[in-house]
């Protein structure tokens, strides 16, 4: 599939990415939670396909599930009573709708950041942050980078103790432990001198020196000029619609939704429209492309 | 095939032997049932601090602050503040009997294992830390603190239950703890 909101800007992944994790945190309406959710899930399965529909529905959704059963469980606030336990307290609408947002904020954000980590690669990450803050940008992109190479080692020197007849999957339980020790040690040693070594590497290239350039071609496109303004402007729109109250929803002792006013409509629109920023893109060049194509 | 119909035999004459006597003690229980308490529950303290309350909680707050006031309920053998508690807000209104409390005054009560007691956050709405990071909900009885849970003090008939909320962490209900 052709990726074309990655061929776009990093500074326009970033805070498309920046501001749409950051409302889908802040909002509790359950319009903007919906829209949050549907479009994460439409572009989550645009990047990974059939492995992002097979994480929401064995993953994602237990724990939303998990996240609503503990809340209805423990919170016992609200007026509207399901059933009464025997030692007095209640289960309650509003906490198993509390419960329901919660899940559904942090499948929103988790789904944000599976995408995030799809398109900001760490050289678009090093690009917009290295110049501004180059000593954080680098440790942020290593430390983002740790786990998946700390995996990846650890397959490597597993599978060479494998092959001299000291795996962890043979022999005595103690044998066992002894072996797991050794790669544990073997793999800590070689992630910390790893790490001096690029320090020293990057170093030795004036990485951070004033006047040191870097090569990099992400241009600015015309859509680039057409998405940042848009998502200015949207992230201006929610901010007021936050501060203004005017999508606010309260769970606490009633369930509260702020009333319905064109200003909110408009809010809910342009929410629409941001969250599905890449979507739309996406879907518009692919098209684009069929036509072209048919038209040879 | 005898042994096992003389087994149920066995088990259905025991089993209503037990059924007897929990008939006899409850039997006991309503005979002593004739005395009463009296509890009370108010917020008063937050008609003062009326700036400080959760806005969204200001219609739970009766306009005289007064929840229950003086309700007898029938004490019964072994009683405890926390039975009697529960037994009167399970099926009493709030005083001002608001649309709220059809099925009874909703409670939100609390028991912490590691203290082995009973810590009321909310009654009828209004929580602990609604009004002043401080407030939260005391009890008296017979017009004093007590330093137990709630499930550890006994009532006795003609007793005086009070729950009181604070605003300030005690001084304003005149705690001294």
């Amino acid at each position: 599939m052709i990726n074309s909101f990655d061929s776009c800007h990093p500074i326009t992944n970033f805070s498309f990415f920046i501001s749409v994790i950051i409302f889908s945190m802040l909002f509790q309406h359950p319009a903007f939670l919906l829209i949050s959710l549907f479009s994460a899930l439409c572009y989550n399965c645009m990047l990974k396909q059939k492995k992002a529909l097979k994480s929401f529905f064995c993953f994602y959704l237990p724990m939303l599930a998990v996240v609503t059963i503990i809340n209805l469980l423990f919170s016992h606030y609200g007026v509207t009573v399901l059933f009464r336990m025997p030692n007095g307290n209640n289960m309650t609408l509003e906490s198993l709708a509390f419960g329901l947002v919660r899940g559904i904020i942090i499948v929103n954000v988790i789904l944000w950041f599976s995408s995030y980590n799809e398109i900001m690669t760490s050289d678009k990450f090093m690009y917009v942050f290295g110049k501004r803050i180059p000593a954080i940008a680098l440790i942020v992109s290593m430390s983002l980078r740790f786990v998946p190479l700390f995996i990846e080692r650890f397959k490597i020197i597993s599978a060479s103790m494998k092959s001299i007849g000291k795996g962890i999957d043979k022999g005595k339980f103690s044998e066992r432990i002894k072996n797991s020790a050794k790669i544990l040690s073997i793999l800590v040693t070689w992630s910390l001198e790893n790490a001096i070594e690029t320090s020293d590497s990057m170093r030795s290239r004036g990485y951070g020196l004033k006047g040191r350039k870097s090569f990099s071609d992400y241009n600015f496109t015309n859509y680039d000029y057409l998405f940042l303004p848009f998502i200015a402007i949207a992230d201006v729109l929610m901010i007021i619609s936050l501060i203004s109250g005017a999508s606010e929803a309260i769970y606490n002792p009633v369930i509260e939704f702020s009333p319905m006013t064109p200003f909110s409509g408009i809010a809910i629109g342009v929410y629409f429209l941001l969250c599905f920023l890449p979507s739309i893109f996406e879907l518009s060049e692919v098209i684009k492309w069929n036509r072209l194509k048919s038209k040879i | 095939m005898k042994k096992i119909f003389s087994l149920i035999l066995f088990v259905v004459i025991i089993s209503a032997v037990f059924a007897s006597c929990g008939n006899k003690d409850k039997a006991e229980e309503t005979k002593n049932s004739t005395d009463y308490c009296t509890l009370s529950i108010s917020c008063a303290t937050i008609l003062d601090n009326a700036d400080k309350l959760d806005s969204k909680k200001n219609e739970f707050v009766p306009s005289d602050g007064v929840i229950l006031d003086n309700l007898k309920i029938d004490v019964l053998k072994g009683d405890t503040v926390y039975e009697v508690f529960k037994r009167a807000c399970a099926s009493n209104p709030c005083n001002e009997r608001c649309s709220y409390c059809t099925k009874g005054i909703l409670t939100d009560v609390q028991y912490s294992a590691s203290y082995d007691s009973y810590y009321v956050s909310g009654i009828h709405q209004i929580y602990a830390g609604d009004c002043g990071s401080y407030s939260g909900w005391l009890f008296k009885i017979n017009g004093e603190f007590s330093s137990k849970s709630m499930h550890k003090v006994s009532v006795n008939p003609g007793d005086k239950i009070e729950f009181v909320f604070s605003c300030d962490g005690g001084p304003d209900v005149g705690s001294n703890f």
